[in-house]
Protein backbone atom coordinates (compact mmCIF):
# COMPACT_ATOMS: atom_id res chain seq x y z
CA UNK A 1 0.00 0.00 0.00
CA UNK A 2 1.77 3.72 -0.68
CA UNK A 3 1.17 6.22 1.21
CA UNK A 4 -1.42 7.94 -0.64
CA UNK A 5 -4.13 4.35 -0.62
CA UNK A 6 -3.10 4.60 3.37
CA UNK A 7 -4.56 8.54 3.80
CA UNK A 8 -7.39 7.15 1.35
CA UNK A 9 -7.90 4.24 3.19
CA UNK A 10 -8.14 6.29 6.42
CA UNK A 11 -10.08 9.36 5.06
CA UNK A 12 -12.97 6.89 3.70
CA UNK A 13 -12.74 5.98 7.04
CA UNK A 14 -13.19 9.27 8.96
CA UNK A 15 -15.85 10.80 6.03
CA UNK A 16 -18.16 6.78 7.02
CA UNK A 17 -17.25 7.93 10.63
CA UNK A 18 -18.45 11.54 9.79
CA UNK A 19 -21.79 10.53 7.59
CA UNK A 20 -23.12 7.76 9.56
CA UNK A 21 -23.20 10.65 12.75
CA UNK A 22 -25.85 13.13 14.07
CA UNK A 23 -23.01 15.02 15.12
CA UNK A 24 -22.51 17.42 11.86
CA UNK A 25 -25.86 17.83 11.45
CA UNK A 26 -25.80 19.24 15.48
CA UNK A 27 -22.75 21.30 14.68
CA UNK A 28 -24.56 23.09 11.94
CA UNK A 29 -27.28 23.63 13.68
CA UNK A 30 -25.40 24.96 16.67
CA UNK A 31 -24.18 27.04 13.62
CA UNK A 32 -27.04 28.47 12.98
CA UNK A 33 -27.85 30.05 16.08
CA UNK A 34 -25.26 33.15 15.59
CA UNK A 35 -27.23 33.76 12.27
CA UNK A 36 -30.49 34.21 14.51
CA UNK A 37 -29.06 36.30 17.02
CA UNK A 38 -27.67 38.48 13.87
CA UNK A 39 -30.79 38.85 12.28
CA UNK A 40 -32.60 39.80 15.40
CA UNK A 41 -29.71 42.56 15.91
CA UNK A 42 -30.39 43.95 12.59
CA UNK A 43 -34.19 44.24 12.98
CA UNK A 44 -33.64 46.12 16.65
CA UNK A 45 -30.56 48.34 14.90
CA UNK A 46 -32.68 48.61 12.06
CA UNK A 47 -35.38 50.06 14.10
CA UNK A 48 -34.63 50.28 17.77
CA UNK A 49 -38.58 51.94 18.50
CA UNK A 50 -40.28 49.15 16.82
CA UNK A 51 -38.35 46.40 18.71
CA UNK A 52 -39.01 48.40 21.71
CA UNK A 53 -42.65 48.42 20.82
CA UNK A 54 -42.83 44.63 20.21
CA UNK A 55 -40.74 44.25 23.40
CA UNK A 56 -37.86 42.46 21.92
CA UNK A 57 -35.74 45.34 23.44
CA UNK A 58 -36.15 46.91 27.15
CA UNK A 59 -37.74 50.32 26.83
CA UNK A 60 -34.50 52.08 28.36
CA UNK A 61 -31.94 49.78 26.50
CA UNK A 62 -30.20 50.13 23.23
CA UNK A 63 -27.76 48.12 20.81
CA UNK A 64 -24.35 49.86 20.54
CA UNK A 65 -21.87 49.34 17.77
CA UNK A 66 -24.26 47.30 15.70
CA UNK A 67 -25.23 49.11 12.67
CA UNK A 68 -27.72 47.93 10.79
CA UNK A 69 -26.72 47.01 7.33
CA UNK A 70 -23.55 44.80 5.03
CA UNK A 71 -20.88 45.83 7.18
CA UNK A 72 -22.28 45.93 10.34
CA UNK A 73 -23.75 42.35 9.66
CA UNK A 74 -20.47 40.59 8.40
CA UNK A 75 -18.54 42.67 11.42
CA UNK A 76 -20.77 40.66 13.61
CA UNK A 77 -19.74 37.52 11.30
CA UNK A 78 -15.81 38.88 11.88
CA UNK A 79 -16.63 38.39 15.69
CA UNK A 80 -18.61 35.77 15.98
CA UNK A 81 -15.85 33.41 13.63
CA UNK A 82 -13.51 34.94 15.94
CA UNK A 83 -14.55 33.89 19.55
CA UNK A 84 -16.73 30.88 18.41
CA UNK A 85 -15.00 28.83 16.23
CA UNK A 86 -12.31 28.16 19.10
CA UNK A 87 -15.29 26.08 20.54
CA UNK A 88 -16.59 24.93 17.36
CA UNK A 89 -12.84 23.72 15.95
CA UNK A 90 -12.35 22.60 19.47
CA UNK A 91 -15.72 19.88 19.63
CA UNK A 92 -15.17 19.06 16.12
CA UNK A 93 -11.41 18.10 16.88
CA UNK A 94 -12.22 16.68 20.48
CA UNK A 95 -15.03 14.25 18.67
CA UNK A 96 -12.91 13.60 15.95
CA UNK A 97 -9.55 12.28 17.62
CA UNK A 98 -10.98 11.80 21.36
CA UNK A 99 -13.47 9.26 20.47
CA UNK A 100 -11.36 6.80 19.62
CA UNK A 101 -10.27 5.98 23.14
CA UNK A 102 -13.68 6.93 24.61
CA UNK A 103 -15.31 4.15 22.04
CA UNK A 104 -12.39 1.74 22.59
CA UNK A 105 -11.35 1.70 18.93
CA UNK A 106 -7.92 3.37 19.26
CA UNK A 107 -5.80 0.20 20.41
CA UNK A 108 -7.33 -1.19 16.61
CA UNK A 109 -6.56 2.12 15.08
CA UNK A 110 -3.19 1.81 16.53
CA UNK A 111 -2.21 -2.00 15.03
CA UNK A 112 -3.32 -1.33 11.48
CA UNK A 113 -1.48 -2.14 8.32
CA UNK A 114 -0.88 1.65 7.81
CA UNK A 115 1.43 4.72 8.76
CA UNK A 116 -0.01 6.04 12.32
CA UNK A 117 0.42 9.56 10.68
CA UNK A 118 -2.12 8.44 7.69
CA UNK A 119 -4.76 8.30 9.89
CA UNK A 120 -3.77 11.68 11.33
CA UNK A 121 -3.59 12.98 8.66
CA UNK A 122 -6.55 12.03 7.66
CA UNK A 123 -8.54 12.81 10.98
CA UNK A 124 -6.97 16.48 10.31
CA UNK A 125 -8.41 16.63 7.48
CA UNK A 126 -11.51 15.79 8.20
CA UNK A 127 -11.45 18.46 10.75
CA UNK A 128 -10.22 21.22 8.24
CA UNK A 129 -13.12 19.84 5.72
CA UNK A 130 -15.53 19.86 8.46
CA UNK A 131 -14.80 23.79 9.94
CA UNK A 132 -14.97 25.02 6.52
CA UNK A 133 -17.97 23.52 5.49
CA UNK A 134 -19.54 25.28 8.93
CA UNK A 135 -18.08 27.93 8.55
CA UNK A 136 -19.19 28.41 4.25
CA UNK A 137 -22.84 27.47 6.00
CA UNK A 138 -22.39 30.43 8.43
CA UNK A 139 -21.58 32.91 6.12
CA UNK A 140 -24.11 31.35 3.56
CA UNK A 141 -26.89 32.14 6.48
CA UNK A 142 -25.56 35.78 7.21
CA UNK A 143 -25.28 36.34 3.78
CA UNK A 144 -28.98 35.21 3.66
CA UNK A 145 -30.51 37.57 6.82
CA UNK A 146 -29.15 40.58 4.89
CA UNK A 147 -30.55 39.46 1.81
CA UNK A 148 -34.28 38.70 3.71
CA UNK A 149 -33.84 41.84 5.34
CA UNK A 150 -32.55 44.00 2.67
CA UNK A 151 -29.60 45.68 4.63
CA UNK A 152 -28.38 48.74 3.04
CA UNK A 153 -24.82 49.01 1.67
CA UNK A 154 -24.47 45.63 -0.24
CA UNK A 155 -21.34 46.67 -2.28
CA UNK A 156 -19.21 44.53 -3.87
CA UNK A 157 -16.36 45.48 -1.17
CA UNK A 158 -18.28 45.41 1.65
CA UNK A 159 -19.30 41.82 0.80
CA UNK A 160 -16.00 40.50 -0.23
CA UNK A 161 -14.08 42.63 2.35
CA UNK A 162 -16.06 41.19 4.91
CA UNK A 163 -16.58 37.57 3.97
CA UNK A 164 -12.62 37.79 3.75
CA UNK A 165 -12.14 38.92 6.89
CA UNK A 166 -13.99 36.18 8.69
CA UNK A 167 -12.58 33.66 6.05
CA UNK A 168 -9.24 34.48 7.72
CA UNK A 169 -10.05 34.31 10.53
CA UNK A 170 -11.54 31.35 10.69
CA UNK A 171 -8.44 29.80 8.98
CA UNK A 172 -6.40 31.06 11.68
CA UNK A 173 -8.79 29.63 14.37
CA UNK A 174 -8.67 26.43 12.32
CA UNK A 175 -5.07 26.52 12.31
CA UNK A 176 -3.93 27.66 15.91
CA UNK A 177 -6.83 25.52 17.57
CA UNK A 178 -6.82 21.94 15.59
CA UNK A 179 -3.33 20.78 16.13
CA UNK A 180 -2.98 21.69 20.04
CA UNK A 181 -6.60 20.16 20.55
CA UNK A 182 -6.23 16.60 18.72
CA UNK A 183 -2.96 16.91 20.60
CA UNK A 184 -4.91 17.03 23.87
CA UNK A 185 -7.33 14.86 22.80
CA UNK A 186 -5.03 12.28 21.45
CA UNK A 187 -2.86 12.62 25.04
CA UNK A 188 -5.91 12.97 27.02
CA UNK A 189 -7.98 9.72 25.52
CA UNK A 190 -11.78 11.63 25.89
CA UNK A 191 -13.30 14.42 25.48
CA UNK A 192 -12.96 16.41 28.95
CA UNK A 193 -8.87 17.15 28.40
CA UNK A 194 -9.12 18.53 25.12
CA UNK A 195 -12.45 20.53 25.95
CA UNK A 196 -10.72 21.88 28.89
CA UNK A 197 -7.85 23.13 26.99
CA UNK A 198 -10.02 24.82 24.90
CA UNK A 199 -12.09 26.93 27.62
CA UNK A 200 -8.79 27.83 28.91
CA UNK A 201 -7.22 28.77 25.58
CA UNK A 202 -10.72 31.15 25.57
CA UNK A 203 -9.97 32.61 28.54
CA UNK A 204 -6.36 33.85 28.30
CA UNK A 205 -7.44 34.72 24.65
CA UNK A 206 -9.83 37.11 26.14
CA UNK A 207 -7.69 38.11 28.95
CA UNK A 208 -4.98 39.08 26.56
CA UNK A 209 -7.22 40.81 24.63
CA UNK A 210 -8.29 42.65 26.92
CA UNK A 211 -4.78 43.86 28.18
CA UNK A 212 -4.21 44.82 24.39
CA UNK A 213 -1.47 41.77 23.91
CA UNK A 214 -3.85 40.13 21.20
CA UNK A 215 -1.20 39.40 18.55
CA UNK A 216 1.16 37.65 21.54
CA UNK A 217 -1.73 34.30 22.17
CA UNK A 218 -2.16 32.19 19.16
CA UNK A 219 -6.01 32.03 20.07
CA UNK A 220 -6.62 35.94 20.02
CA UNK A 221 -4.87 36.37 16.73
CA UNK A 222 -7.96 35.25 14.88
CA UNK A 223 -9.81 38.39 16.86
CA UNK A 224 -6.78 40.03 15.42
CA UNK A 225 -7.52 39.34 11.76
CA UNK A 226 -11.07 40.21 12.33
CA UNK A 227 -10.42 43.71 13.79
CA UNK A 228 -11.42 43.28 16.71
CA UNK A 229 -8.27 44.39 18.89
CA UNK A 230 -8.91 48.12 18.48
CA UNK A 231 -4.76 49.52 17.84
CA UNK A 232 -3.41 46.00 17.07
CA UNK A 233 -2.66 45.16 13.48
CA UNK A 234 -2.09 41.29 11.89
CA UNK A 235 1.62 41.70 11.83
CA UNK A 236 4.35 39.29 10.58
CA UNK A 237 5.15 38.60 14.29
CA UNK A 238 1.44 36.99 15.03
CA UNK A 239 1.07 35.05 11.59
CA UNK A 240 4.84 33.64 12.36
CA UNK A 241 3.17 32.57 16.29
CA UNK A 242 0.16 30.95 14.26
CA UNK A 243 1.94 29.18 11.85
CA UNK A 244 4.32 28.25 14.95
CA UNK A 245 1.04 26.82 17.54
CA UNK A 246 -0.21 24.94 14.04
CA UNK A 247 2.90 23.33 13.42
CA UNK A 248 3.37 22.20 17.35
CA UNK A 249 0.10 21.19 17.72
CA UNK A 250 0.25 19.00 14.36
CA UNK A 251 3.64 17.25 15.21
CA UNK A 252 2.75 16.94 19.27
CA UNK A 253 -0.39 14.83 17.77
CA UNK A 254 2.00 13.03 15.05
CA UNK A 255 4.60 12.37 17.79
CA UNK A 256 1.91 11.18 19.61
CA UNK A 257 0.23 8.63 17.74
CA UNK A 258 3.30 7.55 16.40
CA UNK A 259 4.72 6.10 19.77
CA UNK A 260 1.37 5.75 21.46
CA UNK A 261 0.52 2.11 22.79
CA UNK A 262 -2.83 2.39 23.32
CA UNK A 263 -2.52 0.60 26.89
CA UNK A 264 -0.30 2.53 29.42
CA UNK B 1 -5.95 -6.93 -4.04
CA UNK B 2 -4.48 -8.75 -1.66
CA UNK B 3 -6.47 -11.15 0.24
CA UNK B 4 -4.58 -12.14 3.43
CA UNK B 5 -1.12 -12.96 3.77
CA UNK B 6 0.60 -10.70 1.28
CA UNK B 7 4.36 -11.30 1.94
CA UNK B 8 5.70 -13.70 4.32
CA UNK B 9 7.22 -12.29 7.38
CA UNK B 10 9.61 -15.04 8.91
CA UNK B 11 7.67 -17.78 8.05
CA UNK B 12 10.33 -20.36 9.83
CA UNK B 13 9.67 -18.42 13.16
CA UNK B 14 7.69 -19.57 16.32
CA UNK B 15 4.16 -17.67 15.75
CA UNK B 16 4.87 -16.09 19.43
CA UNK B 17 8.09 -15.56 21.04
CA UNK B 18 8.55 -14.21 24.50
CA UNK B 19 11.42 -14.13 26.30
CA UNK B 20 11.94 -12.07 29.97
CA UNK B 21 8.90 -10.24 29.46
CA UNK B 22 8.36 -7.70 32.63
CA UNK B 23 5.71 -5.23 33.75
CA UNK B 24 5.15 -2.98 36.34
CA UNK B 25 2.51 -0.60 37.64
CA UNK B 26 4.38 1.32 39.53
CA UNK B 27 5.78 -0.78 42.40
CA UNK B 28 3.61 -3.71 42.19
CA UNK B 29 4.90 -6.60 39.35
CA UNK B 30 2.30 -8.11 37.26
CA UNK B 31 4.23 -9.70 35.37
CA UNK B 32 7.23 -12.00 36.05
CA UNK B 33 9.95 -12.96 33.73
CA UNK B 34 7.43 -14.94 30.81
CA UNK B 35 9.00 -17.05 28.75
CA UNK B 36 6.33 -18.53 26.06
CA UNK B 37 7.19 -19.90 22.74
CA UNK B 38 4.13 -21.00 20.40
CA UNK B 39 4.78 -22.59 16.95
CA UNK B 40 2.54 -22.05 14.36
CA UNK B 41 -0.61 -23.59 13.54
CA UNK B 42 -1.16 -24.10 17.30
CA UNK B 43 -4.48 -23.32 19.56
CA UNK B 44 -2.86 -21.92 22.63
CA UNK B 45 -5.05 -21.93 25.75
CA UNK B 46 -4.03 -18.79 28.29
CA UNK B 47 -5.87 -19.46 31.42
CA UNK B 48 -5.47 -17.51 34.91
CA UNK B 49 -7.25 -16.43 37.56
CA UNK B 50 -8.92 -12.58 37.77
CA UNK B 51 -5.68 -10.06 37.87
CA UNK B 52 -3.16 -12.72 37.32
CA UNK B 53 -1.68 -10.78 34.24
CA UNK B 54 -3.16 -12.45 31.48
CA UNK B 55 -4.48 -9.15 29.62
CA UNK B 56 -1.37 -7.37 30.29
CA UNK B 57 0.45 -9.88 28.85
CA UNK B 58 -1.89 -9.87 25.50
CA UNK B 59 -1.78 -5.96 25.92
CA UNK B 60 2.01 -6.41 25.84
CA UNK B 61 1.95 -8.43 23.03
CA UNK B 62 0.04 -6.52 20.61
CA UNK B 63 2.39 -3.50 21.83
CA UNK B 64 0.01 -1.76 23.58
CA UNK B 65 2.09 -1.81 26.46
CA UNK B 66 5.17 -1.33 27.28
CA UNK B 67 7.26 -4.00 29.36
CA UNK B 68 9.58 -2.52 31.67
CA UNK B 69 11.92 -5.87 30.29
CA UNK B 70 11.82 -8.84 28.27
CA UNK B 71 11.67 -9.16 24.10
CA UNK B 72 8.62 -9.93 21.85
CA UNK B 73 8.42 -11.54 18.55
CA UNK B 74 5.30 -12.01 16.64
CA UNK B 75 6.08 -14.13 13.47
CA UNK B 76 9.58 -13.25 14.03
CA UNK B 77 9.06 -9.35 14.41
CA UNK B 78 10.23 -7.68 17.28
CA UNK B 79 6.96 -5.79 18.85
CA UNK B 80 7.67 -2.60 19.90
CA UNK B 81 4.65 0.25 19.96
CA UNK B 82 4.59 2.51 17.50
CA UNK B 83 8.02 1.06 15.90
CA UNK B 84 6.43 -2.49 15.30
CA UNK B 85 6.66 -2.72 11.13
CA UNK B 86 3.03 -1.72 10.29
CA UNK B 87 3.15 -4.16 7.91
CA UNK B 88 3.29 -7.29 10.91
CA UNK B 89 -0.21 -6.19 11.14
CA UNK B 90 -1.12 -7.72 8.04
CA UNK B 91 -0.62 -10.89 9.56
CA UNK B 92 -2.30 -10.37 12.65
CA UNK B 93 -5.15 -10.09 14.54
CA UNK B 94 -6.76 -9.86 17.54
CA UNK B 95 -9.89 -9.12 19.73
CA UNK B 96 -8.84 -7.87 23.49
CA UNK B 97 -11.41 -6.58 26.07
CA UNK B 98 -14.28 -6.28 23.33
CA UNK B 99 -14.91 -5.51 20.19
CA UNK B 100 -13.83 -1.66 19.31
CA UNK B 101 -16.36 -0.82 17.33
CA UNK B 102 -18.33 2.62 16.55
CA UNK B 103 -21.72 3.01 17.73
CA UNK B 104 -23.36 4.35 14.44
CA UNK B 105 -21.61 2.52 12.12
CA UNK B 106 -23.28 -0.34 10.76
CA UNK B 107 -21.77 -3.80 10.47
CA UNK B 108 -21.27 -3.42 6.67
CA UNK B 109 -19.34 -0.02 7.31
CA UNK B 110 -16.87 -1.83 9.83
CA UNK B 111 -16.25 -4.40 7.37
CA UNK B 112 -15.80 -1.90 4.41
CA UNK B 113 -13.56 0.07 6.40
CA UNK B 114 -11.42 -3.34 7.48
CA UNK B 115 -11.46 -3.73 3.38
CA UNK B 116 -10.25 -0.40 2.83
CA UNK B 117 -7.05 -0.70 5.43
CA UNK B 118 -6.33 -4.19 4.46
CA UNK B 119 -6.97 -4.21 0.84
CA UNK B 120 -9.44 -6.50 0.45
CA UNK B 121 -11.74 -8.10 -1.90
CA UNK B 122 -15.40 -8.15 -1.05
CA UNK B 123 -15.28 -11.76 -1.80
CA UNK B 124 -13.17 -11.63 1.96
CA UNK B 125 -15.80 -9.74 3.61
CA UNK B 126 -18.37 -11.54 2.15
CA UNK B 127 -16.49 -15.16 3.38
CA UNK B 128 -16.10 -13.80 6.58
CA UNK B 129 -19.59 -12.62 7.15
CA UNK B 130 -21.16 -15.51 6.23
CA UNK B 131 -18.37 -17.52 8.34
CA UNK B 132 -19.88 -15.57 11.13
CA UNK B 133 -23.73 -15.67 10.34
CA UNK B 134 -23.77 -11.24 10.32
CA UNK B 135 -25.43 -11.37 6.80
CA UNK B 136 -28.93 -10.44 8.51
CA UNK B 137 -27.25 -7.57 10.80
CA UNK B 138 -25.01 -6.14 7.62
CA UNK B 139 -26.87 -2.88 7.79
CA UNK B 140 -27.56 -2.51 11.94
CA UNK B 141 -25.55 -0.13 13.63
CA UNK B 142 -23.04 -1.45 15.94
CA UNK B 143 -25.08 0.41 18.76
CA UNK B 144 -28.25 -1.83 18.02
CA UNK B 145 -26.50 -4.99 17.79
CA UNK B 146 -26.77 -7.91 20.46
CA UNK B 147 -24.08 -8.88 22.90
CA UNK B 148 -22.93 -11.86 21.18
CA UNK B 149 -23.19 -10.04 17.35
CA UNK B 150 -21.04 -7.50 18.86
CA UNK B 151 -18.96 -10.37 19.50
CA UNK B 152 -19.07 -11.88 16.00
CA UNK B 153 -18.68 -8.62 14.74
CA UNK B 154 -15.07 -8.50 16.75
CA UNK B 155 -14.21 -11.66 15.63
CA UNK B 156 -14.73 -10.69 11.98
CA UNK B 157 -12.93 -7.80 11.99
CA UNK B 158 -10.17 -9.77 13.50
CA UNK B 159 -10.33 -12.33 11.14
CA UNK B 160 -11.25 -10.99 7.59
CA UNK B 161 -8.04 -10.55 6.43
CA UNK B 162 -6.74 -14.30 7.40
CA UNK B 163 -3.65 -13.59 9.71
CA UNK B 164 -1.63 -15.86 10.15
CA UNK B 165 -1.59 -15.22 14.09
CA UNK B 166 -5.03 -14.29 16.26
CA UNK B 167 -5.07 -12.97 19.53
CA UNK B 168 -8.44 -13.69 21.42
CA UNK B 169 -9.39 -12.25 24.78
CA UNK B 170 -12.74 -14.01 26.01
CA UNK B 171 -13.98 -15.02 22.78
CA UNK B 172 -16.94 -16.49 23.39
CA UNK B 173 -18.14 -13.85 25.76
CA UNK B 174 -22.00 -12.73 25.26
CA UNK B 175 -22.64 -15.69 22.67
CA UNK B 176 -25.29 -17.76 22.73
CA UNK B 177 -24.51 -22.10 23.16
CA UNK B 178 -25.01 -21.97 18.56
CA UNK B 179 -22.63 -19.27 18.60
CA UNK B 180 -20.08 -20.85 20.82
CA UNK B 181 -20.05 -23.70 18.80
CA UNK B 182 -19.97 -21.86 15.69
CA UNK B 183 -16.77 -19.91 17.32
CA UNK B 184 -15.37 -23.10 18.42
CA UNK B 185 -15.25 -24.75 15.12
CA UNK B 186 -14.22 -21.42 13.34
CA UNK B 187 -11.05 -21.69 16.08
CA UNK B 188 -10.23 -25.53 15.08
CA UNK B 189 -10.79 -24.47 11.34
CA UNK B 190 -8.36 -21.75 12.07
CA UNK B 191 -5.75 -24.14 13.33
CA UNK B 192 -6.22 -26.65 10.50
CA UNK B 193 -5.31 -24.36 8.14
CA UNK B 194 -2.02 -23.31 9.86
CA UNK B 195 -3.20 -20.23 11.70
CA UNK B 196 -1.91 -20.15 15.31
CA UNK B 197 -4.68 -18.93 17.70
CA UNK B 198 -3.47 -17.47 21.17
CA UNK B 199 -6.37 -17.57 23.44
CA UNK B 200 -7.09 -16.36 27.00
CA UNK B 201 -10.62 -17.98 28.35
CA UNK B 202 -12.13 -17.82 31.91
CA UNK B 203 -13.86 -20.92 30.57
CA UNK B 204 -11.75 -23.78 31.47
CA UNK B 205 -14.06 -26.20 29.60
CA UNK B 206 -13.88 -24.69 26.17
CA UNK B 207 -9.66 -24.13 26.68
CA UNK B 208 -9.68 -27.78 27.56
CA UNK B 209 -11.73 -28.81 24.24
CA UNK B 210 -10.29 -26.76 22.23
CA UNK B 211 -6.36 -26.02 22.88
CA UNK B 212 -3.41 -27.84 21.80
CA UNK B 213 -1.49 -26.47 24.45
CA UNK B 214 -2.28 -24.39 27.53
CA UNK B 215 -0.33 -21.96 29.41
CA UNK B 216 -1.29 -21.20 33.00
CA UNK B 217 -0.91 -17.65 34.42
CA UNK B 218 -0.53 -17.13 38.26
CA UNK B 219 0.63 -13.93 40.31
CA UNK B 220 2.07 -12.62 36.55
CA UNK B 221 4.40 -15.87 36.27
CA UNK B 222 3.75 -18.87 33.82
CA UNK B 223 3.25 -21.52 36.39
CA UNK B 224 2.63 -24.41 34.06
CA UNK B 225 2.03 -25.56 30.34
CA UNK B 226 0.88 -28.74 29.40
CA UNK B 227 -0.24 -30.46 26.16
CA UNK B 228 -3.35 -31.28 25.55
CA UNK B 229 -2.09 -35.03 24.84
CA UNK B 230 -1.59 -34.92 28.32
CA UNK B 231 -5.25 -34.18 29.42
CA UNK B 232 -6.58 -36.75 30.88
CA UNK B 233 -3.62 -39.30 31.28
CA UNK B 234 -3.34 -40.34 35.23
CA UNK B 235 -2.52 -37.71 37.47
CA UNK B 236 -2.50 -39.27 41.55
CA UNK B 237 -3.12 -42.25 43.31
CA UNK B 238 -5.51 -42.10 46.09
CA UNK B 239 -5.73 -44.42 48.81
CA UNK B 240 -8.20 -44.50 51.83
CA UNK B 241 -7.74 -46.22 54.96
CA UNK B 242 -10.04 -46.75 58.07
CA UNK B 243 -6.91 -46.07 60.28
CA UNK B 244 -4.04 -43.79 60.72
CA UNK B 245 -2.23 -46.55 61.64
CA UNK B 246 -3.21 -48.32 58.63
CA UNK B 247 -2.45 -45.56 56.29
CA UNK B 248 1.10 -45.46 57.59
CA UNK B 249 1.33 -49.14 57.37
CA UNK B 250 0.28 -48.69 53.67
CA UNK B 251 2.89 -45.90 53.22
CA UNK B 252 5.79 -47.61 54.70
CA UNK B 253 5.07 -50.84 52.56
CA UNK B 254 4.61 -48.60 48.97
CA UNK B 255 8.21 -47.03 50.21
CA UNK B 256 9.73 -50.00 50.78
CA UNK B 257 8.63 -51.30 47.48
CA UNK B 258 10.26 -47.95 45.56
CA UNK B 259 7.33 -46.16 45.21
CA UNK B 260 7.28 -42.81 46.01
CA UNK B 261 4.10 -41.60 48.39
CA UNK B 262 3.46 -39.59 51.21
CA UNK B 263 0.17 -38.83 53.62
CA UNK B 264 -2.04 -36.56 53.11
CA UNK B 265 -5.31 -35.13 54.65
CA UNK B 266 -6.09 -34.06 58.13
CA UNK B 267 -4.44 -35.49 61.06
CA UNK B 268 -4.18 -37.83 62.22
CA UNK B 269 -3.81 -38.46 58.27
CA UNK B 270 -5.77 -41.71 56.50
CA UNK B 271 -4.56 -40.76 53.16
CA UNK B 272 -1.85 -42.17 51.30
CA UNK B 273 -1.15 -40.18 48.31
CA UNK B 274 1.26 -40.84 45.13
CA UNK B 275 1.96 -39.26 41.91
CA UNK B 276 5.15 -41.65 42.08
CA UNK B 277 4.73 -42.95 37.59
CA UNK B 278 5.64 -46.49 39.08
CA UNK B 279 2.20 -46.34 41.21
CA UNK B 280 0.22 -44.48 38.38
CA UNK B 281 1.24 -46.59 35.65
CA UNK B 282 -0.39 -50.20 37.77
CA UNK B 283 -2.98 -48.96 40.32
CA UNK B 284 -3.83 -53.10 40.25
CA UNK B 285 0.49 -53.26 41.80
CA UNK B 286 0.02 -50.73 44.74
CA UNK B 287 -3.49 -52.36 45.64
CA UNK B 288 -1.70 -55.76 45.93
CA UNK B 289 1.11 -54.16 48.32
CA UNK B 290 -0.99 -52.45 50.79
CA UNK B 291 -3.13 -55.30 50.92
CA UNK B 292 -0.63 -58.08 51.36
CA UNK B 293 0.71 -55.31 54.22
CA UNK B 294 -2.47 -56.15 56.05
CA UNK B 295 -3.78 -52.00 55.60
CA UNK B 296 -7.11 -53.19 52.91
CA UNK B 297 -7.98 -49.07 51.71
CA UNK B 298 -11.50 -48.76 51.55
CA UNK B 299 -10.88 -46.85 48.25
CA UNK B 300 -8.19 -47.04 46.08
CA UNK B 301 -8.73 -43.73 43.16
CA UNK B 302 -6.89 -42.61 40.42
CA UNK B 303 -7.52 -39.33 39.21
CA UNK B 304 -6.70 -38.06 36.00
CA UNK B 305 -5.32 -34.93 34.39
CA UNK B 306 -8.06 -32.53 34.01
CA UNK B 307 -7.41 -28.87 33.58
CA UNK B 308 -10.31 -27.39 35.84
CA UNK B 309 -8.20 -29.43 38.93
CA UNK B 310 -4.99 -29.12 37.45
CA UNK B 311 -5.62 -25.23 37.05
CA UNK B 312 -7.62 -25.04 40.80
CA UNK B 313 -4.05 -26.42 42.20
CA UNK B 314 -1.88 -24.34 40.32
CA UNK B 315 -3.37 -21.40 41.12
CA UNK B 316 -3.94 -22.47 44.43
CA UNK B 317 -0.47 -23.98 45.57
CA UNK B 318 1.02 -20.60 43.96
CA UNK B 319 -0.69 -19.05 46.08
CA UNK B 320 0.01 -20.48 49.23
Amino acid sequence: MTPLDAVRAAWFAEVLKVRRSTVPAMTALAAAFPAAIAALFMLIAADPDRARRLGILGAKSSLTGVTADWSGLLSFLAQVVAVGDLLLVAFIATWVFGREAQDGTLRYLLALPVPRWAVVTAKLAIVAVWTIALHLWISGLFCLVGLALGLPGATGTVIVGGLATAALAAALMLAVTAGPVAAAASAGRGYLPPLAAALGALLVSQVAAALGFAAAVPWSIPAVAAGLAPGVALGPGAVLLAAVTACAGVAATVTWWQSSRAGA
Amino acid sequence: MAEGCAGEVNAGAPAIEVRGLTHRFGSSTVLDGIDLSIGTGLVYGFLGRNGAGKTTLIRSLLGLLAPAAGEIRLLGTPVSGGRTPADLWRHVGYLVEGPGLYPTLTVQDHLAVAARYRELSPAAIDRIVDQLGLGPFSHVAARALSLGNRQRLGLALALVHRPRLVVLDEPVNGLDPAGVVEVRQLIRGLADEGVTVFMSSHLIAEVARLADRVGVIHTGRLVDELDASQLGGPRRLVSTFRSADAARCALAALRAEHIDAALSGADPATTVESIDPAALGAPDRVARIIVGAGAPPTSLTVEHVDLEGLFLDLTREVAA
